[in-house]
């Protein structure tokens, strides 16, 4: 029974919160990453060397994109989360060569395309949202919300559940 | 400041008979570039005075030092007072000789969080 109960606790851990090996994504040089915390908070950046275990110095050059604009630093790790995007650059690249090199590989655009790239955008979106939008917004939940319930209250009358239809929808 | 302690240890004025003219920081010439620090240090451990040399990688100087002390602190309890920084250079990759340094001297370094 013990063993069972480790077997099952595995799967559930391994599915959901740990990648495979190969899904890892390694603190190398060259590799993307997001600061999470701070000044340059939901920024991208190239690690351009590693100072030790928990310190990597970190260079994004500013170009149209809103993911750039960090001066050269040194971050912990802590504060950044190593993407699956990666350049390739020598250590310790200049920031005009680093730019260069960017913009050559399509590092942005790879990160772009990304589905963790567009919710941060999403997200940021919706925070900074207008007053005037925020109405139109929630006009348009309900309008979807009202919507859905109308159809499936008829789809419900249509398979004969009429109580149920009228517990959805009250027309 | 340790200041007037090491000008009267090593020069013939006391804080009553000197003044300060100025004060200025010396920058770090290349922040933006890490380096490997070596620190000279004698500090005192409960029995007696200890030479001491650590390496320690950062790209600021002044950080480094903080961190080493940080670190004889944390290693040895060996509080500010007791530790006197002899001398402090910047090394080569080649020269280091201390693991925690060395292994970061890697082009391809590359580790998972």
């Amino acid at each position: 029974l013990k063993l069972q109960f480790l077997y099952f606790i595995d799967i559930t851990l391994t599915n959901h919160i740990m990648p495979s090996t190969n899904e890892w994504r390694f603190i190398e040089i060259g590799r993307l990453v997001l600061i999470t915390r701070g000044k340059y908070e939901n920024k991208v950046a190239t690690v351009i060397d590693v100072v030790d275990q928990n310190r990597i110095l970190i260079d994004s050059p500013a170009s149209e994109s809103a993911w750039t604009g960090v001066p050269r630093h040194v971050a912990t790790l802590q504060d950044v989360e190593a993407t699956p995007v990666a350049t390739t650059i020598q250590r310790g690249l200049r920031a005009g060569k680093l730019a260069k090199a960017v913009k050559e590989q399509n590092t942005l655009g790879k990160w772009e395309e990304l589905k963790w790239a567009k919710k941060i955008q999403h997200r940021e979106a919706r925070a900074n949202i207008n007053d005037f939008d925020r109405f139109c917004l929630d006009k348009a939940r309900r309008t979807r919300a009202f919507t859905l319930r109308k159809k499936l209250a008829e789809k419900l009358t249509k398979a004969g559940k009429k109580e149920k239809a009228a517990k959805v929808f009250k027309a | 400041t340790k200041f007037w302690k090491f000008m009267r240890e090593y020069h013939k004025v006391k804080r009553a008979n000197g003044e300060v003219f100025g004060v200025r920081e010396i920058k770090e010439k290349r922040p933006g570039v890490i380096k490997n620090f070596g620190v000279q240090l004698r500090w005192y451990s409960r029995t007696g005075p200890v030479n001491t040399s650590k390496e320690m990688r950062d790209t600021h100087l002044s950080r480094a030092v903080s961190r080493i002390f940080n670190d004889l602190a944390g290693q040895h309890r060996a509080s500010f007072s007791n530790v006197q920084v002899i001398r402090t250079c910047t090394k080569d990759a080649k020269d280091c000789t201390r693991p925690p340094v060395t292994q970061f001297h890697n082009s391809k370094i590359s580790f998972p969080i």
